[in-house]
């Protein structure tokens, strides 16, 4: 018996071990089979990386680049083009008739996946979400302007604004569309995982991973032009070495807004491209002039001439940025103000130069002639806040100002940064525009409304107040059929503040995006994630 | 583990009369510990800067539109009436939904346990497995080149940050060698666990390290001690003295490390998590604290201070089943 049983133990553990040999092989040549590099032609499928999403697939619950996923499932009424021009998207024509009244006409026979069709009713719901003091929108703030929305006749929206508002189509344009009955039918799970969202874009939603993951499949009843891939896969990858990893086994073909810090590193990986574009967006220290002691003018010069900037642009931006003399980038003025912007920039140049003797000068004068010990935070969700801020601290020192860097979770810098103003006067951000306006930066920084002393969300988080730079961001919103007069408003508003130094204007970012051989990469600006992308990436 | 009761018929004796009480205490005590920890956790997360209000509405958000969000979730209410619903939730089985997601958070746990059970199992199972077998090698091959090479190993292992053996993991078997996928939990079933590979390998280099040098020493002290002496000296077999002498005696020790080890996977679970971008629940922890997601915290804190109790409680069982002198000691030290 012993004799009969062991051999049948023994084959029984080599049948085992051997199951096990080839399950473990076939799982491996699994997973190699998924990280090929097919041609640009055989590509059915994309998997992308953006820096952000939503925790719903809900239009109120994402803005900015984390917006990226949703306006390709749920389309906006105009559509946001790589060259900065917005064209017919669900809205086939845009009127205005007078500078306070948007009229949108929507497309026929566009319909939602789930059949039914898109209404002008759909379209004022929608954009009705984010409006009101009350709306729990992320992106309420772009429409402070609109007073009322409603649906006219069969295929109008009539958009009613209490004061201009320039930007409001590029902000229609950041919103997607949904259907009112599909809110309606499912409350508040609408954007969940097992609900999802209804939309009418080329790519359906097929699954959700709250602030992770979107996986969408190609819509083959899409109204415009049939989708280039059939399945879409959208994802957050927030640790430096699973980015780094994922574009280096293939698992990813696309990475749009690379850390800097990384880009020494991706353009080093074979078979990926590397593009960059100038972001609307700049770092800055702010110096609130409503507290002790940065409300003394000389300290805030000091603090600005003992900078040096073209160092930080060198060395903590490893040159992946742009000197900043004033808040806007100079191409997006360009486009604003035209030829008047080269001078005004030149001049703002020479505003406060890294000068240690003249900063010391300066201190001598202020209410702190022997320098002062302050605090900065800064959060590890951007590390260029703390090569910055150390970089900063190094030259501060010379002239007796101690900057000490203090890191610190995400909820505890935007509380006491952005929200409540809760730093010792210094702080360090990094503030992108929300739409590609040149005045988007300078009225929310500027702007007194935008301070908490008066009552505003904090943006302006110097807590500026002066009533001759609110008086030139004013009429450079309202002079839109004057675009020289407007930006020399703009222009002049940003001179000014620059003589009273609420801020420090460091450097204007690049934004770098890497891809795989044969996916179009060039050509998207900062704004990419309100352009039709995966149509973009086909080429 | 029946068979070792039933050898021991005193053992037997005392678990029939003493360990209902027994358990029963415990489970009073661990219920004491969940209501400290619950207040813990609750009395942290609204002492922390920021709240749900600012993630929920944006960094755009103006101060009415704050105040309407933290008024919609009753933020503003006198912390004792906000602990008072939520222990009385909890008392029903309500762990509340989440702020920003809107998943009940029993629903997001359960969706995310999906990819840190199998993977805390993966990792768990076989280094207590093979770093038994490693640790009583070494032992039993002591001062022998085995010996060595185990020990150079394991202090290795033991001394490598969880991140670069990540890392080193990573290049070798998924960007060298592209056996395994880097990132990502995958689609469930085999996709998922060929994701899990090389995470569970990274974390079981760490935990195979720390199980072997406790079954090594452990080991080592039975093999110096009479009875195997006595049993060697006997002509006993390698399998006798493996099975009845030496597993047996450092089995206690081999069960208090493996429970450890279950509770310490948690803490690396979080940073396997990231490094592998994995859905698991040490992302949503993580994530849940980032957004100040009061419900989503409280839940999954709460559920891994009830595992955490409950491995203690099991592994304090085992023990005393596998230790009769533990037992005796236990129920007198008891009451």
């Amino acid at each position: 018996m012993v004799e009969t049983v062991v051999p049948t133990l023994a084959h029984r553990r080599r049948a085992v071990v051997t199951s096990v040999v080839t399950a473990l092989a076939a799982t491996a040549l699994a997973a190699c089979g998924t990280s090929g590099s097919p041609s640009a032609a055989d590509r059915t499928e994309v998997s992308v990386m953006i820096p952000a999403l939503g925790d719903l697939l809900d239009p109120r619950a994402a803005a900015g680049p984390a917006d990226g996923g949703l306006l390709i499932g749920l389309e906006p009424l105009l559509r946001y083009q790589p060259d900065g021009s917005l064209a017919p998207d669900l809205a086939t024509a845009v009127k205005q008739p007078d500078e306070l009244d948007y009229v949108f006409t929507i497309r026929h026979g566009v319909k939602f996946w789930d059949g039914s069709t898109l209404t002008p009713e759909d379209v004022a719901y929608s954009l009705s979400l984010h409006i009101g003091k009350n709306s729990q929108s992320q992106n309420a703030a772009l429409f402070t302007s609109v007073a009322s929305v409603k649906a006219t006749g069969d295929d109008q929206v009539e958009v009613h604004l209490s004061r201009p508002d320039p930007q409001l189509e590029y902000s229609v344009a950041q919103i997607g569309i949904v259907s009112q009955a599909f809110y309606d039918k499912h409350g508040k799970s609408v954007g969940t995982p097992s609900v999802l969202n209804m939309g009418t874009g080329p790519y359906k939603f097929a699954g959700f991973t709250p602030s992770k993951e979107i996986k969408f499949v190609a819509n083959p009843a899409y109204w415009g032009p049939k989708p280039s891939y059939q399945k879409l896969t959208v994802d957050v990858v927030s640790d430096d070495a699973a980015r780094l990893n994922g574009l280096q086994s293939g698992a990813y073909d696309v990475a749009f807004n690379l850390p800097l810090s990384q880009v020494a590193s991706v353009a080093r990986l074979k078979n990926l491209q590397l593009a960059n574009t100038p972001d609307v967006s700049v770092y800055k220290f702010n110096l609130n002039v409503g507290t002790t002691p940065w409300n003394d003018i000389h300290l805030r010069r000091a603090f600005a001439m003992a900078i040096d900037r073209p160092g930080i642009v060198a060395g903590a931006l490893s040159g992946n940025a742009v000197l900043a003399p004033t808040l806007v980038p100079e191409p997006v003025m360009q486009k604003f103000a035209g030829a008047q912007t080269t001078t005004a920039y030149q001049q703002m140049e020479k505003g406060y130069p890294y000068d240690i003797q003249a900063a010391k000068a300066e201190l001598a004068k202020s209410s702190r002639p022997n320098g002062l010990t302050t605090q900065v935070l800064v959060t590890s969700s951007d590390p260029n806040l703390a090569l910055i801020a150390q970089t900063a601290a190094q030259s501060l020192a010379k002239i007796g100002i101690k900057l000490e860097v203090k890191q610190v979770d995400d909820p505890t810098y935007y509380n006491a940064v952005y929200f409540k103003h809760t730093t010792q006067g210094v702080s360090l951000d990094l503030f992108s525009a929300a739409a590609p306006d040149a005045a988007n930066i300078p009225i929310y920084s500027l702007l007194s409304a935008n301070s908490l002393v008066k009552g505003g969300g904090g943006q302006n988080i110097s807590d500026y107040v002066n009533p001759a730079v609110d008086t030139l961001l004013e009429k450079s919103q309202r002079n839109a059929s004057d675009k020289a007069a407007a930006g020399a408003a703009l222009l002049s508003a940003l001179g000014t503040a620059q003589q009273d130094v609420p801020y420090v204007p460091i450097a204007f970012p690049k934004i770098y995006d890497a891809a795989a051989a044969g996916l179009h990469i060039e050509g998207f600006d900062a704004f990419w994630w309100m352009v039709d992308w995966p149509e973009h990436l086909a080429g | 583990m029946s068979a070792l009761i039933a050898h021991n018929g005193v053992g037997r004796l005392h678990l029939g009369l003493r360990t209902p009480l027994l358990i029963a205490r415990r489970l009073v005590l661990s219920l004491l510990v969940l209501l400290v920890v619950s207040i813990a956790i609750f009395a942290f997360v609204h002492l922390a800067p920021g709240g749900p209000e600012q993630a929920i509405a944006g960094e755009f958000a103006s101060p009415a539109q704050l105040a309407a969000v933290r008024a919609h979730y009753h933020l503003d209410d006198p912390l004792w009436t906000q602990y008072a619903g939520y222990l009385g939730d909890l008392v029903h089985g309500r762990f509340g939904t989440s702020l920003l997601s809107h998943e009940p958070v029993l629903v997001a746990v359960r969706g995310a346990a999906g990819v840190t059970v199998p993977l805390m199992l993966m990792s768990w199972i076989v280094s207590v497995l093979l770093g038994t077998a490693l640790g009583i090698l070494a032992a039993v091959k002591r001062g022998t080149a085995i010996d060595r090479a185990v020990v150079a190993a394991t202090t290795v292992g033991a001394s490598t940050p969880l991140f670069a053996m990540g890392v080193v993991i990573t290049w070798l078997f998924g960007i060298r060698f592209p056996l395994f996928p880097v990132v990502g939990s995958g689609d469930g079933g085999l996709d998922r666990l060929t994701h899990l590979v090389l995470p569970a390998c990274t974390i079981g280099c760490l935990m195979v390290a720390s199980v072997t040098r406790v079954a090594r020493v452990s080991s080592l002290q039975v093999l110096d001690e009479d009875h195997v002496v006595f049993a060697r000296s006997r002509g006993l077999s390698r399998k006798y003295l493996l099975f009845q002498e030496i597993l047996r005696n450092v089995s206690t020790q081999l069960v208090t490390e493996a429970g450890a080890m279950l509770v310490l996977l948690i803490s690396g679970q979080i940073v396997v998590e990231a490094v592998f971008n994995l859905d698991g629940i040490g992302t949503l922890l993580t994530d849940a604290i980032a957004n100040r997601d009061i419900p989503l915290i409280q839940g999954i804190t709460l559920l891994i201070a009830a595992f955490i109790v409950l491995v203690n409680m099991i592994t304090d069982g085992v023990v005393l089943m596998l230790d009769p002198r533990l037992r005796k000691l236990g129920v007198k030290g008891r009451g």
